[in-house]
């Protein structure tokens, strides 16, 4: 078992008001699980894998990872973490425009103190993998939409974390760029990658190999596709 | 538009309280220190300006050069040269000779010691200084006549209505009944000609060598002329009057042909330019120096441009946050010059409130800055409000012209679409850090120079004088050449109680007259030098400790240490006489080592001179100025107008002071004079850089807080923006810890740059600067390492609360963050 969420909760109080975006959730994943998760705006799903990606804490629940329990674990520890086993692709691709191509997908290593020459070679591959090499002295805004998203799934994978997180990663893009993001994460989950993505299209849900619906900060439904 | 622009103003004050506040304070700053340093730059500017025709009030000027002595100006100069000017130049249209003493003025009980000049009749149409009372034709005309200032006739009498009052003056013992024929007016402005009063020069005064020698430096010569035209012919002829009438005499200290080595000259200073001009002239401690008072003003500009890139910067940092608005008035129908122009207003409306908050702090600092600099700067509002005006409106529009250039530039459809602000991209970002570099480089390269200004300041305070300077206490006054005076008054100090050993000298700290001579070492073909000589009596050694490099100090077992002294010892041909030198005249004269002079024989004139001691240098004088070579002799008999000096243990100095003005006025009831330490009378060489200090550090600081308010503004906004970049890097690995050093090192990187860039001008100007001086301190990394050191502690600090708060926000906010 690769994840296990049990009873994870979060809710988030002001002043006035408190409310709950997560709400018992309990979730188990296997490695090499490719995990589409749905449901309408508002409903938790970006709690969710905030939560799952660390970069959000549960008021409440446990989370496991493997053999570690990550609410135990303090900030700079989870940072560790982060930078060890999770890439990221997320919805407005969230590139630095002041950082060329390649040092955006050069940032997830930089953490993890590799020698530079590693680095190079890590990232010349990562961006071979998705087709934007002859892009990589560019800057973000030189970029299409298309072309942003595979950058940023070059920066997800150049750590080849354990898990990849994608937050609606075609939601801004258009038909055909959307069809080619989500031909590169099939590729990458059939490669071995553990990937769980957040999206508002059934049809890249299906390609998924387990669905998830979610309604008012709980899992409704669970399901495998058949593929 | 105004109503708008007014409207705009007071909705950023409630919404962005900060930005407004960091725009205001920072351009009320650079204003403020802008127009102190404008009123104190126009004030050292204005000196004599108050004299009317000033520019043709010309003083003239004595070059000498001699062999051995570094080429030297004074403004006295020999009084042999005044009836030959009218004579020899007709465009002179009057000319005064003005020589200064002090005079005890008595009238009734009060007494007063005033600073007296002795002038010819002309004095009035040379220098029309203007008069309260009397009148300038007749005031000077009886020999009798005196003319006082405003505040010498308050001190004696309480009032200034005292016209034909009489009053007892004393002046080196010629004790006279004077009548009081004019009061000066209080000058209206700066002056460097103020006297206390003005006599006509006694007869007496007229039968010292001073008079008859071309060598002597009696006092200043005034002469009035038409225009500048006139100026010019007088100058071009001056070699060919000093020729005409001053050489060939071998006796007399100045030459133009008969001894080719030796350079005597002659030039012109306008009055409007004495008091920059004298830093030059020997004896003018109170000049300024030009080029600082330009870099002042320099600082004044600079600290003015400091708050308007930091308007600048922070205005087109926020320039994106108006983007929407800016967006919505296109949509709406404004054009582009409707909008631009809205900005620009607002920038100079903004200004303007800078602007009032700068005239408060002016009104405020200004008292402080004149006692600071010793002036009497005060608020001149017919100059000052228009200079404001103007100011507010230069500044305005370089705050506004840039930023509302790109407000206006922003195309609707873009922004409306865009879900991020829009930044400028990397060439604003450039630009923003180029200002920041800017303006650390500034206030790196003047704190640097403050910290020279201010280490040479105190350097010329501790300074080894090459004398004990501490316990020492030195007539204010020197005496009347009287033999039983002298001898009373040494007697009278050897016993009072806490004095340790009293003598006489001409050369004290800070030194009133000095007479010098030639010497030539017997059998040296090098030729002769000329040396600063003085006479002491008494216990010198004791009193002064100098500090003997080889030989002996004068013993009076010893025959030959008594010489004779002053005018006597060129009556006594033939004769040898000891001496002691101190260490320059010892390489001047070529002598390697003090062990090797010792012994050695001097010749000047027909009297050979032995050399029985070598001391240090005693620095009596500015360290501006060049130690002369000096020749010090021993007598037991009275010499011309020495001062007495005190050594004193076991009593305070106050008490001591008392206790030794007490025995001074026993034997020179009429010469009412005081005692002063070495530190009060040498005062006057490093006040004017201690001051200089002062006011560049205050300048200096304000350029840093300037500079610190513009980082932080920019780090406010960097802050904001980089918000969702710190979510990303926090969600790929990085720690808080990391993302502080990041952010950290980005805010200061341009601090740094700023350091490294300011290094060599600042070492340049302070290199520069401190080369008017001899004695001077060296310009040092250290100096260098604790300005770079303390700016990016402050930067550090300044940024460090955004930088926290940016380091420690949650990854999940932070990538939600726009």
């Amino acid at each position: 078992m690769l994840i296990e969420l049990s009873h994870i909760q979060r809710l988030y109080r002001s002043d006035e008001v408190q409310t709950t975006a997560l709400q018992d959730i309990d979730l188990q994943i296997e490695t090499g699980e490719f995990v589409a998760i749905m449901g309408p705006s508002g409903c938790g799903k970006s709690t969710l894998l905030n939560i799952l990606g660390t970069i959000d804490r549960p008021t409440g629940g446990s989370y496991r990872f493997g053999t570690q329990e990550l609410t135990a674990m303090n900030e700079a520890e989870l940072a560790k973490f982060r930078r060890e086993h999770l890439g990221y692709v997320f919805q407005s691709f969230n590139l630095i425009d002041e950082l060329t191509i390649e040092e955006n997908i050069e940032l997830a290593l930089i953490y993890r103190e590799m020698p530079k020459s590693e680095r190079r070679e890590r990232v010349a591959h990562a961006m071979d993998h998705v087709g934007i090499a002859h892009r990589a002295r560019h800057y973000p805004s030189q970029l299409s939409g298309g072309q942003q998203q595979r950058a940023a799934i070059a920066r997800a994978i150049v750590g080849q974390p354990s898990l990849i997180l994608a937050d609606e990663p075609t939601g801004n893009l258009d038909t055909d760029n959307g069809a080619q993001v989500m031909d590169i994460l099939q590729r990458l989950n059939d490669e071995g990658a553990t990937i769980i993505m957040v999206t508002h299209s059934p049809s890249h849900a299906d390609l998924a190999r387990r669905r998830i619906d979610m309604l008012d900060g709980q899992v409704v439904v669970s399901v495998r596709n058949a593929i | 538009m105004l109503i708008t622009i007014l409207r705009n103003i007071v909705r950023q004050a409630r919404r962005q309280p900060l930005y407004l506040a960091l725009n205001v304070i920072g351009l009320g700053l650079g204003m403020a220190v802008c127009l102190v340093l404008t009123l104190q730059v126009r004030y050292e500017y204005s000196f004599n300006a108050s004299i009317p025709d000033a520019a043709n009030v010309l003083r003239l000027d004595a070059h000498h050069m001699n062999p051995g002595n570094a080429p030297q100006e004074n403004a006295d100069v020999p009084f042999i040269a005044f009836p030959f000017l009218h004579t020899d130049f007709p465009q002179i249209l009057a000319t005064t000779r003005y020589e200064t003493a002090d005079y005890q003025l008595r009238a009734g009980d009060r007494r007063v010691t005033a600073d007296t000049a002795m002038v010819d009749p002309s004095f009035f149409d040379v220098i029309t200084l203007k008069l309260e009372r009397g009148n300038a034709r007749t005031a000077l005309t009886r020999p009798d006549a005196i003319v006082l200032s405003a505040n010498t006739a308050q001190a004696l009498f309480g009032t200034t209505d005292v016209l034909g009052r009489i009053i007892t003056t004393d002046h080196e013992g010629h004790r006279v009944s004077q009548t009081v024929t004019a009061i000066l007016a209080r000058p209206s402005g700066p002056v460097t000609i103020r006297p206390d009063a003005l006599t006509p020069i006694p007869a007496y005064e007229m039968e010292k060598p001073q008079f008859t020698r071309w060598g002597s430096s009696a006092g200043d010569i005034f002469i009035r002329v038409h225009n500048a035209v006139d100026r010019g012919v007088i100058s071009q002829n001056l070699t060919r009057f000093v020729i005409d009438h001053a050489s060939g005499d071998a006796n007399d200290d100045n030459s133009e042909g008969v001894h080719p080595e030796r350079h005597f000259g002659l030039s012109l200073v306008s009055l409007r330019e004495t008091h920059f001009h004298d830093l030059q002239v020997i004896g003018g401690d109170e000049a300024t120096d030009r080029s600082v008072v330009n870099i002042l003003e320099l600082i004044g500009v600079l600290a003015l441009l400091l708050a308007v890139f930091n308007a600048v910067n922070l205005a087109t940092a926020r320039a994106g946050l108006r983007a929407r608005e800016v967006a919505i008035r296109k949509t709406l129908g404004a054009t582009r010059m409707v909008l631009f122009v809205q900005f620009v207003g607002e920038a100079i409306v903004n200004t303007a409130v800078g602007g009032a908050l700068a005239l408060a702090l002016c009104e405020v600092a200004l008292p402080f800055t004149a006692a600071l600099t010793g002036t009497t700067l005060h608020m001149d509002y017919g100059f000052t409000l228009p200079f404001l005006f103007g100011v507010v409106l230069l500044t305005g529009l370089a705050c506004g012209l840039y930023p509302a250039l790109i407000l206006s530039s922003y195309q609707p459809a873009h922004v409306l679409a865009a879900t991020r602000m829009p930044s400028g991209g990397r060439s604003a970002a450039r630009l923003r850090n180029g200002l920041v570099i800017i303006q650390f480089a500034f206030a790196v390269a003047f704190a640097i120079c403050t910290l020279v200004v201010n280490r040479q300041a105190n350097f010329m305070q501790t300074l080894d004088l090459g004398f004990v300077r501490e316990g020492v206490l030195i007539s204010s006054g020197d005496m009347a050449n009287d033999a039983g005076k002298q001898r009373a008054l040494i007697e009278a100090l050897r016993h009072t109680p806490g004095v340790v050993s009293t003598c006489l000298s001409e050369l004290t700290p800070n030194i009133d007259n000095r007479h010098r001579f030639d010497v030539t070492p017997v059998g040296s073909h090098s030729g002769d030098i000329h040396v600063l000589g003085d006479t002491i009596v008494g216990d010198y050694a004791t009193t002064y400790r100098p500090r003997l490099l080889a030989g002996r100090w004068f013993d009076s077992s010893h025959g030959e240490d008594d010489s004779p002294g002053d005018d006597a010892f060129y009556k006594a041909p033939g004769k040898t006489w000891n001496v002691v030198l101190n260490r320059t005249a010892l390489s001047r004269l070529g002598f390697v080592r003090p062990e090797s002079a010792v012994g050695a024989l001097l010749k000047s004139g027909s009297v050979t001179l032995r050399v029985i001691g070598v001391t240090k240098d005693m620095l009596f004088i500015s360290a501006r100025e060049d130690v002369s070579p000096q020749i010090t002799f021993y007598s037991t008999a009275p010499q011309s107008y020495p001062h007495a000096s005190v050594r004193f243990s076991g009593a305070s100095e106050n008490i001591m002071r008392t206790r030794l003005k007490l025995a001074w006025d026993q034997v020179f009831p009429d010469a009412p004079y005081g005692f002063e330490t070495v530190q009060e009378r040498m005062s006057t060489f490093y006040i004017t850089e201690q001051r200089r200090g002062w006011l560049f550090s205050i300048a200096s600081g304000i350029a840093v807080t300037i500079a610190c308010l513009g980082l932080y503004g920019l780090a406010s906004f960097i802050a904001l923006r980089r918000t969702h970049e710190v979510g990303i890097r926090k969600a790929l690995g990085a720690t808080s810890q990391k993302v502080l050093t990041l952010m950290l090192r980005d805010f200061l990187r341009p601090v740094l740059v700023a350091c490294v860039l300011a290094a060599v001008p600042a070492w340049l100007v302070a290199q520069s600067w401190l080369s008017g001086f001899h004695q001077r301190i060296a310009v040092s990394w250290l100096d260098f390492a604790i300005v770079v050191s303390v700016t990016i502690a402050i930067a550090a600090l300044t940024v460090l609360g955004q930088t926290l708060r940016l380091a420690r926000a949650e990854p999940a906010c932070a990538l939600r963050a726009e």
